[in-house]
């Protein structure tokens, strides 16, 4: 897909879930991406660290470990101090963790989408929103 | 025969190996303290001298190599753009090129960090920064606040290989000599330091040798090829991955216990698979070099009596604390010395094995379990696993002429840190005919023979 082709993407997982990251980096391939595959586990912190030296366009990120929220807060306050707000973050899989005074771990997609990372929930969609940013980002830079 | 001189300038002796350049036959060595007051070349004359004569004389006409750590070595400052990875990377890519790293610099470069290179005063700077086709403005930026840098420092410009040649530019149109080299880390997670590591040396051969005014004759900047601890470690990879007919070892580890450092080399052949165990960002390398700063036997003896206290005042004849720092202080204004009464003599010992035990236990990995807000345990290797390793070897002159040395180095080992890769159970051996620089010569031009003359004097007179 060529409005896509050379868009640096960014696509690790929050947890030792392989088979989700495998899935997004084979589907963002696919589509003409240049994917950085960041491998599993990792933290916030090394997430921003590799959007420093790799320039990257966007963060794509997996998570099935009940940390969405607080994990989505530090990346992003970690990201606006290093590069400031212009590298667009998505994130899916199972969107949950446990808040204060919930017996069971709560959907947190609204706090993630109010802390500005998109969580487009198909890879169709997420497709779909990375061309919508490489087009404005194109017709911003004309 | 035809026989290579093969020498070591060192900060404190100059030593000199006449070897069969076919086989590897060490023939006759001597040392002389290293001539740094008046001309490099005149202790390498009286070594030279020395080593012939035991020798038999003749045999003047063979190839001379040497390797120098004379005048404070290779100073190199490394620079990237994140402390844990290019700026990790160009680091171990200057380790690992013999030198001694005074800067790390990471992050956007200002005026501070201009005025911290002015203080280190580094002869190479090692400029790396983001990943082939990764960040330009930012290296970019970098390269233009080090351009005004007041230093006369040869470049290494191993970054972004799409900007590498306009930092090039902006680095020599401010009157810097550059040499670009390929990035030390391509892409995450891949890291790439042999180019850079081979610039550093030719910069160290053509630029920083000459620069040190160490010799007026011209003789000694075409014999030496290469920094001391370069030598060593080629012997290091040599042993452990062999030559010709001659089968490697498998991971070797070498410990030098100098005045002012310890160094260890490690050469692994094989990586150990461990699923689920988180690597460091920048891999380890095969090949790793590490050099301590604060560990050494006068220079560095304060520091390591800082380090140490508790341990040493337990095991040394100096149980007040007072007193343990005054015998360091004394080394260090006296790195000549050389201990006769019996407590001082065991106190360098256990210098020595304090110098060993600190120095692998950070050159090695360790096994950590990382907890964070949040987020499950993950066990997590911060370094190299060592723990199968052969054979260690030890060097410098506190092992080469000490009949306990195998005991010393043992002993380091036993004081494994929790948690700690350190080798299990190594065999030990002693180089106590200084072969490893004279190897790590000798096999750029033969490396079976290189390999021959570690087997003869390391391996085939075991302790």
């Amino acid at each position: 897909m060529e409005r896509l082709r050379g868009l640096k993407v960014i696509v690790t997982s929050t947890d030792v879930h392989e088979f989700a990251e495998f899935l997004l980096v084979s589907s963002l391939e696919a589509v003409g991406t240049d994917v950085i595959d960041f491998g599993v586990n990792r933290d916030p912190e090394d997430i921003v660290k590799a959007v420093v030296e790799t320039n990257a366009d966007a963060v794509v990120v997996t998570t099935h470990n009940g940390v969405a929220r607080s994990f989505g807060a530090r990346l992003m306050s970690e990201l606006t101090t290093a590069v400031g707000s212009s590298v667009p973050v998505f994130m899916g899989g199972v969107l949950n963790e446990d808040i204060d005074g919930s017996d069971i771990p709560v959907n947190v997609s609204e706090d993630l989408n109010g802390s500005g990372i998109e969580t487009p929930g198909t890879i169709d969609r997420l497709i779909d929103r990375l061309i919508e940013h490489r087009e404005r980002a194109v017709a911003a830079a004309k | 025969v035809s026989v290579a001189v093969l020498a070591d300038f060192g900060s404190t002796f100059t030593k000199v190996a006449l070897v069969d350049e076919a086989d590897g036959r060490l023939l006759a060595r001597a040392e002389a303290p290293t001539t740094v007051g008046t001309d490099l070349m005149d202790g390498y004359a009286e070594a030279l001298k020395a080593a012939r004569a035991r020798l038999g004389g003749g045999n003047e006409n063979g190839t001379e190599l040497a390797a120098s750590s004379a005048g404070g070595g290779l100073r190199v400052a490394a620079i990237g753009l994140v402390a844990d990875l290019t700026a990790a990377a160009a680091r171990q890519a200057a380790l690992n090129a013999g030198a001694r790293v005074c800067s790390v610099l990471a992050g956007s470069l200002g005026s501070a960090e201009r005025d911290e290179l002015e203080r280190e005063r580094p002869e190479v700077v090692l400029f790396a920064g983001g990943t082939d086709g990764g960040q330009r403005t930012k290296v970019l930026a970098n390269a233009s606040a080090l351009a005004q840098c007041g230093i006369d420092a040869f470049f290494v410009v191993a970054c972004n290989d799409e900007v590498a040649d306009e930092v090039s530019k902006i680095l020599s149109c401010a009157g810097h000599a550059v040499e670009i080299a390929p990035n030390v880390m391509p892409a995450l997670g891949q890291l790439e330091i042999d180019g850079a590591r081979q610039a550093i040396l030719r910069a160290f051969i053509e630029h920083v040798i000459r620069g040190k005014q160490l010799s007026a004759n011209p003789r000694f900047e075409q014999i030496v090829k290469m920094p001391t601890p370069d030598a060593v470690l080629r012997a290091t990879q040599l042993l452990a991955k062999g030559a010709g007919s001659r089968a490697g070892l498998g991971d070797v580890v070498v410990v030098d216990i100098g005045g002012a450092t310890t160094d260890v080399h490690s050469d692994r052949l094989l990586k150990p698979v461990t699923p689920g165990i988180d690597e460091p960002l920048v891999p380890v390398p095969m090949t790793v070099r590490t050099v301590e700063g604060d560990l050494g036997l006068r220079a560095g003896a304060p520091s390591v009596v800082d380090v140490d206290a508790e341990w040493l005042t337990a095991e040394s004849a100096y149980r007040n604390p007072e007193d343990l720092s005054r015998a360091a202080a004394e080394r260090e204004q006296h790195p000549q010395w050389i201990p006769e009464a019996e407590d001082e003599r065991r106190l360098d010992d256990l210098l020595a094995v304090s110098c060993t035990a600190h120095a692998l236990n950070r050159h090695c990995g360790r096994m950590l379990l990382r907890v964070e807000a949040g987020g499950p345990p993950r066990m997590v290797r911060t370094g190299p696993d060592l723990r199968e390793v052969r054979r260690l070897i030890g060097t410098g002159g506190i092992l080469a002429h000490n009949d306990a040395s195998v005991a010393l180095l043992r002993r380091g080992l036993q004081r494994k840190a929790p948690r700690s890769l350190l080798p299990r159970d190594p065999d030990v051996s002693i180089d106590r005919s200084y072969v490893l620089a004279a190897a790590g010569l000798l096999s750029t031009r033969n490396p079976e023979a290189a390999v021959n003359l570690l087997h003869r004097e390391l391996l085939e007179t075991d302790e």
